[in-house]
């Protein structure tokens, strides 16, 4: 019982001199714990906000890693953010502005001359202390990376590859598109234009009448607004998660085309039913039960 | 007497109080079911509308978009036990949803590439009346019951992202209705009592059955004009007492 008291008690002494950081950044520039930047928001400044725990026996560095190793002190490459010094009990958190092409300046390159995917990883490091059962403090020889979670800053200057031509299905009054995603996109963009003659006697593509941009998981797109019987060209466009947009694809040519759904049917074949809360047999009455219906469905819906 | 004789009278006399007592040992009845106040149905089937059947109509508008199939279409009726002696009558409210897919036609008849789909969301509020008494006296499992109640049907119609609106007509509205619905429930709890109890004791549940039933139902607002929604169908389901 007694070897096990001290156990714990030498347990939790060890936890006690555990240093920890915690970095958090606003979802909108943190996805999956990367920090992906495009060539145009190269010197764009990006924010992460730090919180630490626990003792130190040597200075606490902030920095920007460039072989994606932190279980050292920042040197050659790497890019010095910030340092706490030892005794510094008074500072335990912070904000580091993270540039990418700071962290390309440190190894000697720019946002132009870096045509490749680079990432660099946000590193807090310090060697670690240990404290005995009676008090006595150790610190140990090596650094430690002692920042969580894991975030990367990532300069990606490449767009995606042009997709396909995407399949265009003519619906009514709309087009369906879909579209294959070529790798490294987060987001892909369906363009509509409209075809104008040329001088030459040729047809080419004229304004976008309509577009619209959805995350890769969906690859069919409904474009709406438009008119049957008319051509479009239809484009596809990738995006990738710095905001780098692909080349266009080529255009496939689409028309959309009149259908009637059963109602169509049904009032083609004669049927009698205007629809509408008018014909919501009983009149008034039919028409509060749909109206509270409709409300209740709304009402369901705001909740959840 | 001596004095041993006089102790045995004592002894005797002082004893004949004891026979006198009577032993009364009072057993009383606790019921260990919980009270019975309405139940619940959760029900499936197909609902096929005799939209073909309207009055004045040229075609079969219904079979050409979706092949004759029914729609296929669950509901949940809650019920409210008011008389519980020979059977159990009450009323009851269900509400439902069902829908069919089709596909949308161009002019020329040709298959388009939307779909078109029927939506029908059924309201009832019924009376009824079950012959529980056997299946709770005399042990026969079986429950035949019987339901009248009055329809209300919301109904909508999609092609593609949304309703269909014909010349300015949306295909959307409700129809009025009444139905009669025959059934009979297999009684559960023959199959395994002691489940049946527990059921009871844990959750309130008092009995569930299992059954079928069929629905004359028709839903054309009393004979107006516009799209008939009257069906005649099987649906199945289970069904609990609370």
């Amino acid at each position: 019982m007694r070897l096990i008291l001290v156990g714990l008690l030498l347990f939790a002494s060890t936890a006690l001199g555990q240093q920890t950081v915690t970095f958090t950044a606003s979802p909108n520039i943190l996805q999956n714990n990367r920090i992906v930047v495009s060539q145009a928001d190269c010197t764009a400044e990006r924010t992460v906000t730090w919180s630490r725990t626990g003792l130190l026996c040597e200075t606490l560095y902030f920095w920007l890693s460039s072989d994606g190793a932190c279980t050292r002190a920042p040197a050659g490459a790497d890019l010095s953010l910030q340092q706490v010094a030892v005794g510094d009990t008074a500072t335990t958190t912070g904000t580091l502005t993270l540039r990418a092409s700071a962290a390309l300046e440190a190894g000697g390159d720019t946002c132009e001359s870096q045509t490749a995917t680079t990432t660099f990883r946000l590193c807090a490091s310090t060697p670690r202390v240990t404290v005995d059962g009676i008090g006595n403090q150790t610190c140990a020889d090596t650094f430690s990376s002692v920042g969580t979670p894991t975030i990367d800053l990532v300069y990606d200057p490449e767009p995606p590859a042009a997709p396909s031509a995407p399949g265009v299905t003519g619906l009514d009054g709309a087009l369906s598109a879909t579209v294959t995603v070529p790798s490294d996109s987060t987001t892909m963009v369906v363009e509509v234009l409209s075809l104008v003659g040329g001088e030459d006697g040729g047809v080419g593509t004229g304004e976008v009448v309509n577009s619209k941009e959805q995350a890769v998981s969906n690859t069919v797109f409904r474009l709406d607004g438009l008119e049957n019987g008319v051509e479009y060209a239809v484009r596809a466009i990738a995006i990738d998660a710095a905001g780098n947009r692909s080349e266009p694809s080529a255009v496939t040519l689409g028309t959309p085309i009149a259908s009637e759904g059963f109602y169509g049917g049904y009032l083609g074949a004669g049927g009698a039913e205007t629809g509408g809360c008018a014909a919501a047999g009983g009149g008034i009455t039919g028409c509060a039960v749909l109206a509270s219906l409709g409300i209740w469905l709304s009402s369901r819906r705001k909740r959840s | 007497m001596s004095r041993a004789s006089a102790l045995g009278v004592v002894a005797l006399l002082a004893a004949l109080p004891a026979w006198g007592q009577d032993t009364v040992v009072v057993e009383e009845e606790v019921s260990l079911r919980s009270p019975r106040t309405g139940g619940i149905q959760f029900r499936m089937g197909g609902y096929k509308p005799l939209i073909d059947e309207e009055p004045g109509l040229n075609g079969t508008p219904y079979e050409d978009y979706f092949g004759g199939e029914s729609l296929l279409t669950f509901e949940v009726e809650l019920q409210r036990y008011f008389y519980q002696g020979v059977g159990t009558a009450g009323v009851g409210f269900s509400a439902g949803y069902g829908e069919k897919y089709g596909t949308a036609r161009l002019a020329t008849g040709a298959l388009a590439a939307e779909r078109t789909a029927l939506r029908l969301v059924p309201l009832a509020f019924n009376v009824f009346y079950k012959f529980d008494y056997a299946a709770f006296e005399w042990g026969i499992p079986l429950v035949p019951y019987g339901k009248l109640g009055l329809i209300y049907t919301p109904w909508w119609i999609t092609k593609g992202a949304g309703t269909e609106v014909v010349d300015g007509n949306r295909g959307s509205g409700g129809r009025w209705g009444w139905g009669a619905t025959g059934g009979i429930a297999f009684m559960l709890d023959v199959l395994e009592p002691r489940f049946a109890r527990d059921f009871d004791s844990d959750l309130g549940v008092n009995h569930s059955y299992l059954f079928a039933e069929y629905t004359y139902a028709d839903v054309d607002n009393f004979g107006g004009p516009g799209l008939n929604l009257s069906n005649r169908r099987w649906m199945f389901g289970l069904a609990l007492d609370y």
